[in-house]
């Protein structure tokens, strides 16, 4: 009798989310086929880009952008993606167009998009696209908070808002829970940070490792730099004795390299306190929040650890 | 008797000449029609010609082959001839077969022009134009800078022109260097800048380096007879009292006007103007009332042919296209060197 039950119900709730998929596939052409109107986005440029409502042809140029589409469940509404667009895996199905920086036009162009988003340096390539008559919103997320802003327009623009927000919403929360943990740290007992990157090079004031170094509660050395990824200094590493060395996964050297370089005597060295992460992680996507979790667990293990 | 041998060798050497032409400007049309028809999109022969002939097509094709890839053609085959042209006359200018059109330092100050707007956003005018305008103003800032640091009571050695062209290069390299470093996102876009390429072509460009490429041309194909003086050598020309400043002027002018249109629109592509002088001069021998045509129409032909090579071969991505005339260009030098070795003249 139970077991009957159980059949019973389980029939009933397949066939109702079968009735809603198909449901929602009939709304969502019926919107496809009537429904011509059109709305503005204002992006980061401060431009009005009027698109149709909602675009169902997005080439997105930019892998932060394609992973927020997908994250917000717009995938199905990309027909193309740029060649940096590696996650995730969804996103290696989409026709690639090549690289934004030397973007053959002709590659966009045969996917007839109805909307392109691309970052707001990229000036040539969207004044190219601009003069072809496609709408181009440019973005120039370079912050968690620009991030989570960045995911809410593009909810709004792809008609994802309820996704976008809960997205923001539960990365909100994750950040809070960080921030507030290590709130009632001292400055003084602030773990000093060093982050290199692939290029060698480290990360100065306004970059995003430097937002994730402080918000986990460290102090990035590089953190008073004049420019925004210096050449690092030895001297100035060895003076500033950080206690965390992060590098990025994707550099060419190892932990040892890097260990041998520094040389022991510096607190990170000495302590085997030498890490890695996807540099992937380090952009402005949804993940940037792991990214920021893993930090402060590197940073305060006591606080965070297991 | 004698003389009119001459004549009659004279008529059969521009009858030849005229030859030459006309085959490079048939090789030329059909250089453009074949790179319109290759592309990473593939599209029929048959809706190429419909759209071209005002035809059915699809909205999209439509845009690719007259928006994309006409002008990026068009744009190719111009950049090609004034790189050429403006080698050939550099090389004669100077009678140094190490000329190129960047000889003077031309291409390190647009890269800085660039790179200004690259990095700092800063142009005298903004939207489409904004990183060739600046480029185009810097490589003839450039260019006064050397040409005036370089003349000495009116005369301009050819030494310290050049000398003084490597040190404002060096100059400009440097700044160009400064900019990468303070340069963030927009790293990228210097580089690819600065290696060459045409992935940005539009019609707006064509028509902007259009003007300053055909007054160019015509000037320096112009001004060839004076030039056949200076090939003498610049002593021996102020001996004939003739003005060498004065002389020079149109052709350095001329060549560093095409140059600079160039490299504002396509960037700094290597080699071409190295190389396809030296290659014509193997094949239609030095005299310049041929050489010059003629390396102004292959030099267009070569652009073309390798940017489509450039636009396809790692599609849908792009290589650069001064990545291939480097690669192509470099070996061919040098076998054109090896070539030469104990043969007097270049």
């Amino acid at each position: 009798m139970a077991a009957i039950r159980g059949i019973g119900i389980a029939a009933i709730v397949i066939v109702v989310i079968l009735a809603s998929a198909i449901g929602a596939f009939i709304l969502v052409d019926s919107g496809n086929d009537n429904d011509s109107g059109t709305f503005t986005v204002l992006d980061d440029r401060g431009q009005n880009v009027t698109i149709p409502k909602y675009p169902q042809r997005i080439v997105s140029l930019g892998t932060s952008f394609t992973e927020i589409l997908f994250a917000i469940g717009a995938d199905g509404q990309v027909v193309g993606v740029d060649k940096t667009s590696m996650y995730p895996a969804g996103a290696l199905s989409k026709t690639n167009v090549g690289s934004f920086y030397t973007l053959n036009a002709e590659n966009v162009t045969a996917l007839e998009p109805d909307c392109i988003i691309t970052w707001s340096f990229a000036t040539s390539t969207i004044s190219t696209l601009e003069g072809l008559g496609f709408p181009v919103i440019a973005y120039n997320p370079t912050s968690l908070s620009d991030t989570m802003r960045v995911i809410k327009s593009m909810g709004n623009a792809t008609g994802k808002s309820a996704e976008a927000n809960a997205l923001v919403d539960q990365m909100q929360l994750r950040i809070d829970a960080v921030t507030e943990n290590v709130s009632g740290i001292s400055l003084g007992d602030r773990v000093k940070a060093y982050f290199e990157l692939r290029s060698g090079k480290t990360t100065g004031p306004g970059s995003l490792a430097d937002e994730l170094i402080t918000m986990a509660g460290g102090v990035n050395i590089y953190g008073n730099n004049a420019s925004k990824y210096p050449q690092p200094s030895l001297e100035f590493i060895i003076e500033s004795d950080p206690d965390v060395v992060i590098v990025e996964n994707q550099s060419s050297k190892t932990n040892d390299d890097i260990g041998v370089w520094i040389g022991s005597g510096v607190s990170a060295v000495d302590n085997d306190r030498i890490y890695r992460i996807d540099g992937a992680l380090v952009t402005a996507c949804p993940r940037v929040v792991d990214a920021l979790e893993q930090f402060a667990e590197w940073f305060y293990p006591d606080l965070f650890g297991p | 008797m004698e003389s009119a041998d001459i004549g009659a060798l004279h008529t059969k050497k521009l009858s030849l000449w005229f030859l030459i032409i006309v085959i490079l400007v048939l090789l030329l049309f059909a250089t453009v029609v074949f790179a319109l028809c290759i592309g990473p999109v593939g599209i029929p022969v048959d809706e190429i010609i419909n759209i071209l002939f005002g035809g059915e097509a699809s909205w999209s094709h439509r845009t690719i082959i007259l928006n994309i890839r006409l002008p990026r053609v068009l744009l190719g085959g111009l950049v090609g001839a004034s790189l050429a042209i403006a080698g050939a006359g550099m090389q004669g200018l100077f009678r140094n077969p190490m000329a190129s059109p960047y000889v003077l330092g031309l291409s390190s100050g647009a890269a800085f022009g660039a790179s200004l707007s690259i990095v700092l956003g800063f142009s005298i005018v903004s939207g489409l134009f904004a990183v060739p305008a600046m480029a185009f103003i810097f490589s003839f800032i450039t260019l006064l800078l050397v040409y005036n640091i370089a003349k000495v009571n009116g005369r301009v050695p050819v030494d310290t022109l050049l000398l003084a062209g490597i040190a404002i290069a060096a100059f400009f390299t440097a700044l160009v260097s400064f900019m990468k470093y303070l340069a963030g996102e927009q790293l990228s876009s210097i580089v690819f800048w600065m290696m060459g390429g045409l992935w940005d072509a539009r019609w707006e460009f064509f028509v902007f380096a259009l003007p300053m490429v055909a007054v160019g041309v015509a000037m320096i194909l112009i001004f060839s007879r004076d030039r056949s003086v200076l090939m003498i050598g610049e002593e021996h020309a102020v001996n004939l009292r003739i003005n060498v400043p004065l002389a020079r002027n149109p052709v350095l002018g001329a060549s560093s006007l095409v140059t600079a249109a160039a490299v504002s629109v396509s960037g700094v592509i290597a080699f071409v103007g190295l190389i396809v002088p030296h290659m014509m001069r193997l094949f239609v021998g030095p005299d310049n009332r041929i050489l010059l045509p003629a390396s102004c129409l292959v030099g267009a032909i070569f652009m073309i042919w390798t940017d489509t090579l450039a636009r396809t071969i790692i599609a849908p991505e792009e290589l650069p296209v001064g990545i291939i005339t480097a690669i192509l260009g470099a070996p061919f030098f040098l076998f054109l060197l090896k070539r030469r070795k104990g043969v007097t003249g270049w």
